[in-house]
């Protein structure tokens, strides 16, 4: 599953590479215009508003990675995200991810003692989120190519459904997202879970770190 | 030292037998039918977006006639990327053209006449003439929550001792009337409720920035107790709901809001239930 769709996101990325390559192409045709138009400059006589602009400030994409459920172990983890840019700052994203619990040691130990069906080893969380571009910056690669990027921190809250029940999530997070062209973005984040869980007899408070990369594309 | 293993296989032991009374069943079915639709969902969900992403990928750009301006200023300075703190590389002196690719969290991608790609903030257009010799008709925070009539909200909050959490749709149809939808998930100690309702909300001054509303609304909920020994049967009940609150147009397209309400649940007992709900969010418009 994993392998098919990292295949799926390489397949996305390459024409977007592509059409990098493109837009270099037209900008040598715009520096070979004749020079006297950067003084007298013909602009088409039309009314300007927000409606020409195109806006880019939503952002969408997939991430895998894995995901250690606290008690559960650690499982591979694959999610959809959807971001909007309200501005150079602030962004507000909404997640849906999905996990499989595995076995905890005392079932491991036990063998034929099943604390939860294979439905409720179901980890589905779906969440929304505001980050902060904490340390936006440039990347150089080498001495003429730098691609913009940031480290965000993110706080959301949302309900993950595990063990039969619903629970309600905070989650805590801190990313980096590097844009490798204007409109895709390689993000990886490293995520904390919490939430109650009463599973094995006492509730308590349970973190569940998730570490993930994925690819996202601005729309 | 036996003293202690002894202490501790007892413990153990008796944890087991907490879990085999609480939780513990064994395994019957490897293929529970729910499961298998529930990963059919998902997987055909991923498909979904990615073959709704993939033409879009592949598609060439439009070819839209270019969105030009002129600098009216003495100069523009040019940043290598989105934000203030980006290195400004390039200045475009007066009178020369700039043409507009896009828009990105309140800064706009340029292109010079020199073939230079960088960032200027959206106040910067407001220095520049388009092909009528004005400045472009650009909107303030002000206008832009009359011209955009729909809204996506998430909120948070307190439902009756739970954690909520909302998310909700609307259309604004006059200055003052907004419709919305809004389906809730409230996660508490005794029970998990699910609430799908549609409110009218009444702006009383929406030309405020602080923007007060009265809503009224009506809804189905299901509510699903928590037990762990016995399951019992999961209640559907309708409802009616008043509130009010507060919006508070942050930004550009942004808005914090801030609501109380108060519920009545038409139960099947002899006496209606009374709730009450803290919600805390934002509202996104476009």
């Amino acid at each position: 599953m994993e392998t098919r769709l990292f295949c799926i996101v390489l397949s996305l990325l390459f024409p977007l590479l592509a059409n990098g390559e493109t837009s270099q192409e037209k900008d040598a045709t715009v520096r070979d215009s004749r020079p006297e138009s950067v003084l007298d400059p013909r602009i088409e006589r039309r009314r300007i508003t927000d409606a020409e602009i195109d806006t880019e400030n939503f952002e969408a994409g997939i991430y895998t990675g894995l995901i250690s459920i606290e008690d559960f172990g650690t499982q591979p983890v694959l999610g959809l995200r959807l971001n909007y840019h309200l501005s150079e700052d602030v962004f507000f994203e909404a997640m849906l991810g999905r996990a499989k619990a595995d076995e905890t040691s005392f079932e491991t130990l036990n063998a034929g003692v099943q604390l939860l069906t294979d439905e409720e080893r179901e980890f589905t969380y779906y969440q929304a989120a505001v980050g902060y571009n904490l340390l936006p910056g440039e990347a150089f690669l080498t001495r003429n190519r730098a691609f913009n990027n940031s480290l965000y921190v993110l706080g959301g809250a949302g309900m993950t459904d595990f063990a039969g029940d619903e629970h309600f999530t905070l989650s805590l997070g801190i990313g980096y997202r590097l844009l490798i062209n204007d409109f895709t973005a390689i993000r990886v984040d490293m995520k904390d879970h919490l939430f109650n869980l009463d599973v094995l007899g006492d509730d308590k408070l349970t973190h569940n770190l998730e570490l993930s990369a994925g690819v996202s594309l601005f729309f | 030292m036996p003293n202690n293993t002894t202490t501790r296989s007892e413990c153990l032991s008796k944890r087991l037998s907490e879990c085999l009374n609480k939780r513990v069943r064994i395994k019957i079915s490897e293929g529970n039918a729910s499961t298998v639709w529930s990963e059919v969902y998902f997987k055909m969900l991923l498909w979904a977006v990615c073959v709704v992403l993939a033409p879009w990928a592949l598609a060439e750009p439009a070819e839209a006639p270019p969105v030009q301006v002129k600098v009216d200023t003495h100069y523009i300075e040019v940043h290598t990327g989105p934000g203030r703190g980006y290195p400004v590389f390039h200045v475009v002196e007066r009178h020369a053209p700039l043409t507009v690719l896009f828009e990105r969290g309140g800064w706009i991608k340029v292109q010079t006449a020199r073939g230079q790609m960088g960032w200027v903030p959206r106040e910067a257009l407001q220095e520049t003439q388009d092909g009528t010799g004005a400045a472009p008709a650009l909107l303030s925070s002000a206008d832009d929550r009359f011209r955009n009539h729909w809204h996506v909200s998430l909120l948070g909050g307190a439902f009756d001792g739970a954690s909520s959490l909302s998310a909700a749709a609307g259309y604004r149809f006059t200055e003052n009337l907004t419709v919305e939808s809004m389906y809730t998930q409230a996660s508490g100690d005794f029970s998990n409720n699910r609430l799908l309702e549609l409110n009218v909300q009444h702006e009383i001054f929406p030309r405020w920035r602080l923007s007060p509303y009265f809503m009224l609304g009506t809804g189905r909920a299901v509510i699903e107790p928590r037990a762990t020994l016995v399951r019992p049967e999961n209640r559907e009940e309708n409802y009616a709901q008043g509130g009010a609150g507060l919006k508070f147009y942050l930004a550009r397209g942004f808005v914090l809001r801030s609501e109380y309400r108060s519920y009545v649940l038409f139960t099947e007992e002899n006496q209606n239930r009374n709730l009450e709900e803290w919600k805390l969010g934002f509202s996104v418009l476009f």
